[in-house]
């Protein structure tokens, strides 16, 4: 029999019932926070230490690289992959692997030379690796900004910081931030406001390819 | 924003990333609530600490990775971050493993800091 436990052993007793329930011979497989328990120092990892005697144990490969636990995985535990995954759940080679496309979102297009860009219905860009500055000129002339070398700046520099930081920054901190970056004649949000009248957040994230800023309404 | 008085808010983080939404939204009311200029600290406890254990990398699950955005919270003017210290000991994590700078505290002291607060706010 496979038992999965999918929550973190220090903040749920869902390891604890299922060592307790498992039969010799059994295996567990623990997956998105139940990984933590298969991480060295963890102090529910002496329990499944002991446990490995009687049950084979299995953790996701994935799950355990999304939280940086990778390379402190307790000895005698099984790393599979999403396609391992499926083997033990079916005990049996996965006759279509791969088919791990569960949502659909509504989207809309915008079309450059024959290709085919995809936006959400609010018009960002869904992909940002898609984006070029064919891509960016089309968004600004929705946005009805035409685009300088000063509103190119902004642009770039939002993609720097989204590269870094992985979000768009609130106008404050973007104003702080071009202000460094570019001068202080740069940094206040009047100058931002002329370059982007409907919201410099809003619109040059737009444009930048970006998602909508954080707490952006 | 308004001259309105400075209030001592704390956001209390609780739970293991990517398992719950509860990291990530808690980041994201933070990063909102920073706009109101009060005064912010962040207090990282049990499963919360792991939240900033270095390292993401998210690719194989298909979601978003969070982390870098840990950094970004200097430049909102957040810069008080406590952790547990008996929760990193329990896991097997040291201030080392953590992505951006701490103060390392015990339960006891984060309790006492607590009582400081005039909004504690837990994820």
């Amino acid at each position: 029999m496979l038992h999965i436990v999918n929550k973190s052993p220090l903040d749920r007793n869902s390891l604890d019932t299922c060592l307790a329930t498992a039969q010799p011979g059994g295996a567990v497989l623990l997956i998105e926070d139940g990984v933590y328990a298969a991480t060295n120092g963890n102090a529910a990892a002496g329990k499944l230490t002991q446990a490995m005697g009687q049950l084979k144990v299995y953790a996701l490969k994935a799950d355990l690289e999304a939280r940086g636990m990778a390379d402190r995985v307790l000895d005698g535990v099984t790393l599979v992959d999403y396609s391992g995954f499926v083997d033990l759940v079916t005990d049996t080679p996965p006759a279509n692997p791969g088919c791990n496309s569960f949502f659909r979102r509504h989207t809309m297009a915008i079309e450059i030379n024959g290709k085919s860009y995809e936006t959400d219905e609010e018009g960002y860009l869904v992909d940002l690796n898609e984006w070029n500055e064919d891509v960016a000129k089309i968004l600004a002339e929705q946005e009805n900004v035409s685009m300088t070398d000063q509103h190119w700046e902004v642009v770039n520099f939002l993609r720097e910081y989204y590269n870094e930081f992985q979000i768009a920054p609130a106008v404050r901190v973007l104003t702080k931030a071009i202000g460094k970056k570019l001068g202080a004649d740069k940094g206040n949000s009047q100058y931002l406001y002329e370059l982007f009248p409907y919201g410099p957040a809003k619109q040059a994230c737009k444009i930048a390819g970006l998602p909508k800023p954080t707490g952006c309404v | 924003m308004s001259e309105g008085q400075i209030k001592k808010f704390m956001y209390v983080n609780r739970k293991a990333p990517h398992g719950t939404v509860y990291a990530l939204e808690s980041l994201e009311v933070v990063l909102i609530a920073a706009a109101f200029d009060q005064d912010v600290s962040l207090a990282f406890m049990d499963d919360g600490v792991y939240q900033l254990k270095k390292g993401f990398n998210t690719k194989g699950i298909e979601v978003k990775n969070f982390q870098p955005t840990y950094r970004a919270l200097d430049d909102y003017d957040i810069n008080k971050l406590y952790v547990e210290k008996e929760a990193l000991e329990a896991r097997g994590l040291t201030q080392d493993d953590m992505v951006v700078p701490v103060e390392v505290m015990s339960r006891a002291e984060i309790g006492k800091l607590m009582e400081t607060q005039d909004v504690v706010l837990s994820f």
